[in-house]
């Protein structure tokens, strides 16, 4: 269980982390999105007690992570971005030394539980240098799970693996979640959309949206922009268009048109499909811009920056 | 240096509270400069030293928040106060060095005791300090400036003079450069082992 | 107290198979030798002439050589011990995983400060075959030598723990190294400054608080020469303790900034 409070951290005057409130539910994936920079890594950070928060509060498996931290740190598994590990060391001797650090009792036949947890038993005497990428982040994983914590906090572990190896790697998260709390973060959000159970997303320091993944798509199919795609050249189909009352904007898109429908609240596709018709056009394509959690996300980064002055997060009502 | 107190006073509406950190920490150099450079502690040092907590005082007085931040805040784990706790901490291992030093303790490892009496020389002192018809011996050894190794060697056999004569020999270390009237006391080596 | 057994055991396992570590024995052993070599030989011969006019035995000032040598040496044996051991952890980001197990930044540095200080004691006992040889030539006072090969061990104690300081400061090892070696030199210096503040009018009060406050004052005619004074081995031990003091408050500021 992760209960994050009004979570803010400061580096002089400049918000990485904006006042974010989230909770991660045990049994669960909690995913984690945003672009790089997004303040992703320093709200891990703060949770797995590396760095003190300058306000809010954090409830790591019911610690606080600032007041509690030794507490919190031993009920969490951590894998931060770009798996730090000490090259000369064999992956086993690397466990074993976390383990030592950690006190586990007989850490010889945990770490050889864990390497097999990560299917990595074969490699256990092999020297981290001469590990594959992908060999390495289960190295690290292998760590997080060591001390069997209540909480895991996997910070990117997709990035740089290739294709197949990113698959096992969902795999195990999924596994994972069943019974850890997981918070996973990433910025390739099909991965989210595949792993998570609940996702949280966050853009320059502060939450943009929250929910399921199938919540978030339901929020943006209802009010997001529509693309159509028909027969007629851009120039006659453009003017025609953008006279429909439910309407606000039109745009040349890839191949057709982007419509930014004039309520929110309701679906603009039943008016456009009509007006195609009796333009006397073939209506080839018509769908939510927003297809897959990937673009979600460009929808609900987009939103802010347009309605900054405002309204500082306009979606976030939305959606929570 | 004395008279800038009413000035300060003067602009501390003026001014922003950190001025008052800076000023005061700026006294408190002074006077650690004066304790270092001068003989004695003169009327700027504690001028310099007065300003200082003044200032303190003054700066706790306009921005009382500021200073209970200092001291409650998280920043006090983590932040500025770092700092301070750092300092506080050397400042007590200087202390406990100073207190350890003032006890004097030193032992003489060599086989041949080569920084102690002989056993003659010994019984010859101890019967003058026994004597109460003899007069009381001043020694008075001069060192060069690069001799401030040679003192502290010696410093155990003239310690062992004044012990074993039972303070009827004393001694005092002049380095040739210093300008300051001798005294013979208070000798080092006197107090008990 | 498990966790600082635990660093202490990995670190001082890495010098035992680093380059570096085995580089820093090889030439500190190579030119104690060659000056043991030609200061024996200048001795004997010395002694020889001595010994025809009646005199005989090894005079004090061979007996301290390979002590005094190597508290000289600490410069560079300092630095070059010292600056992977924290400005690596923070490069290759290790130190982030380290910081979030139940182990916190004090045991941490202490493990480590405990490894090199060990490795820098095995250093020091290799040494102690130039004394054995001694014993061969003549009869060293076991005393001054006692003295000598205490004060280096609490020298380099010393030494090793501002050494690690700057390897906090920064995470280039070559800039801790040099950092460090100017520090190092400063403090060994420090007696020969005090001497020239000894001359000038204003500043001679100082002269004797800039010597205290350097290392060859507490070691060169004192614990060298078979002298022991409280305040030297309080010196070095206070000295090891501040600057580790300050070390684990870098290593946490730097972590709090991060």
């Amino acid at each position: 269980m992760i209960e994050v409070q009004n979570l803010t951290k400061r580096y002089g005057a400049v918000p990485a982390v904006d006042n974010i409130s989230f909770t991660a539910h045990p049994g669960q994936v909690t995913g984690f999105l945003g672009p790089n920079g997004a303040g992703k890594t320093t709200t891990m950070r703060m949770l797995t007690g590396y760095m003190p928060p300058t306000s809010g509060r954090a409830l790591v498996a019911g610690y606080d992570v600032f007041e509690q931290s030794l507490e919190v740190r031993r009920r969490v598994g951590y894998l931060p971005e770009n798996v730090p590990l000490y090259r000369d060391m064999t992956a086993l001797g690397y466990l074993m030394y976390i383990g030592e650090i950690r006190g586990i009792p007989n850490r010889r036949d945990k770490a050889y539980e864990v390497l097999e947890q990560v299917k990595l038993a074969d490699r256990a005497n092999s020297r981290i240098r001469t590990l594959s990428k992908g060999m390495r982040q289960r190295v690290g994983l292998a760590q997080a799970l060591l001390h069997d914590p209540e909480v895991l906090i996997l910070d990117e572990p997709t990035i740089g693996l290739d294709p197949l190896q990113v698959l096992e790697l969902r795999e195990l998260v999924r596994e994972l979640g069943k019974n850890h709390t997981v918070l996973f973060s990433t910025h390739i959000l099909s991965e989210a959309e595949q792993v998570c159970d609940s996702v949280v997303i966050i853009h320059r320091g502060t939450i943009v949206a929250q929910g399921s993944p199938s919540e978030l798509r339901s929020t943006l199919e209802r009010g997001g922009r529509v693309f159509v795609r028909t027969n007629a050249p851009a120039e006659t189909a453009l003017p025609r268009l953008q006279q429909l009352a439910q309407v606000a904007q039109v745009e040349a898109g890839l191949d057709g048109v982007i419509i930014t429908p004039a309520d929110p609240n309701a679906d603009p596709r039943p008016a456009i499909a009509r007006a195609v018709l009796e333009n006397g056009w073939d209506l080839i394509e018509l769908r939510p811009l927003a297809v897959n959690l990937e673009e979600i996300f460009l929808e609900l980064t987009r939103a802010p920056e347009a309605a900054a002055e405002a309204e500082p997060t306009p979606e976030s009502e939305v959606v929570a | 240096m004395t008279d800038q107190t009413p000035k300060m006073d003067e602009q501390e509406a003026f001014i922003p509270p950190y001025y008052m950190l800076i000023l005061a920490v700026a006294g408190l150099v002074v006077a650690l400069a004066v304790l270092v450079t001068q003989p004695t502690f003169t009327v700027v040092g504690w001028g310099a030293l007065g300003i200082g907590a003044l200032a303190l005082v003054a700066w706790v007085l306009m921005a009382p928040d500021q200073a209970k931040a200092v001291i409650t805040g998280r920043t006090a784990r983590f932040g500025g106060t770092s700092l301070v706790v750092t300092a506080v901490f050397i400042v007590a291992l200087i202390a406990i060095y100073v207190f350890i030093r003032g006890q004097n303790w030193r032992a003489d490892l060599t086989e041949r005791d080569t920084f102690s009496l002989t056993t003659e020389s010994r019984q010859a002192i101890a019967g003058i300090g026994a004597d109460p018809n003899l007069p009381s011996v001043k020694l008075l050894a001069f060192y060069g400036a690069s001799q401030a190794g040679r003192r502290d060697q010696d410093t155990l056999l003239f310690d062992d003079y004044a012990q074993t004569s039972a303070g009827k020999i004393r001694w005092c270390s002049r380095s040739s450069s210093d300008p300051s009237p001798i005294s013979y006391i208070p000798l080092s080596g006197t107090r008990p082992r | 107290m498990s966790a600082i057994f635990a660093v202490f055991k990995r670190e001082l396992a890495l010098y035992f198979r680093s380059p570096i570590a085995y580089a820093v024995a090889f030439a500190m052993l190579l030119f104690l030798g060659i000056l043991f070599n030609g200061n024996l030989a200048q001795s004997v011969a010395f002694n020889v002439s001595v010994a025809q006019q009646g005199g005989g035995g090894v005079t004090a000032s061979d007996l301290n050589l390979a002590p005094a040598l190597i508290t000289f040496l600490m410069f560079l044996i300092g630095p070059l011990l010292t600056m992977r051991l924290l400005a690596e952890e923070a490069r290759e980001g290790t130190i982030e995983v380290l910081m979030t197990l139940p182990m916190n930044e004090a045991q941490f540095i202490i493990g480590k400060f405990l490894a090199v200080w060990s490795y820098y004691t095995v250093l020091l006992l290799l040494t102690v075959i130039y004394h054995l040889i001694l014993t061969l030539v003549g009869v060293p006072d076991a005393g001054v030598a006692f003295g000598a090969y205490l004060g280096a061990w609490l020298y380099g104690g010393a030494v090793l723990a501002i050494c690690m300081i700057w390897s906090a400061v920064t995470e280039d090892q070559i800039v801790a190294a040099f950092l460090s070696a100017a520090t190092v030199l400063v403090l060994y210096l420090a007696e020969v400054a005090a001497v020239s503040l000894t001359g000038s009018p204003t500043l001679a009060n100082a002269a004797g608080f800039v010597r205290e406050l350097g290392l060859q004052a507490h070691f060169g005619a004192t614990l060298a020469n078979g002298i022991i004074r409280a305040e030297d081995i309080a010196y070095f031990v206070l000295m090891m303790i501040g600057a580790l003091f300050i070390t684990t408050r870098i290593v946490e500021t730097r972590r709090w900034r991060a």
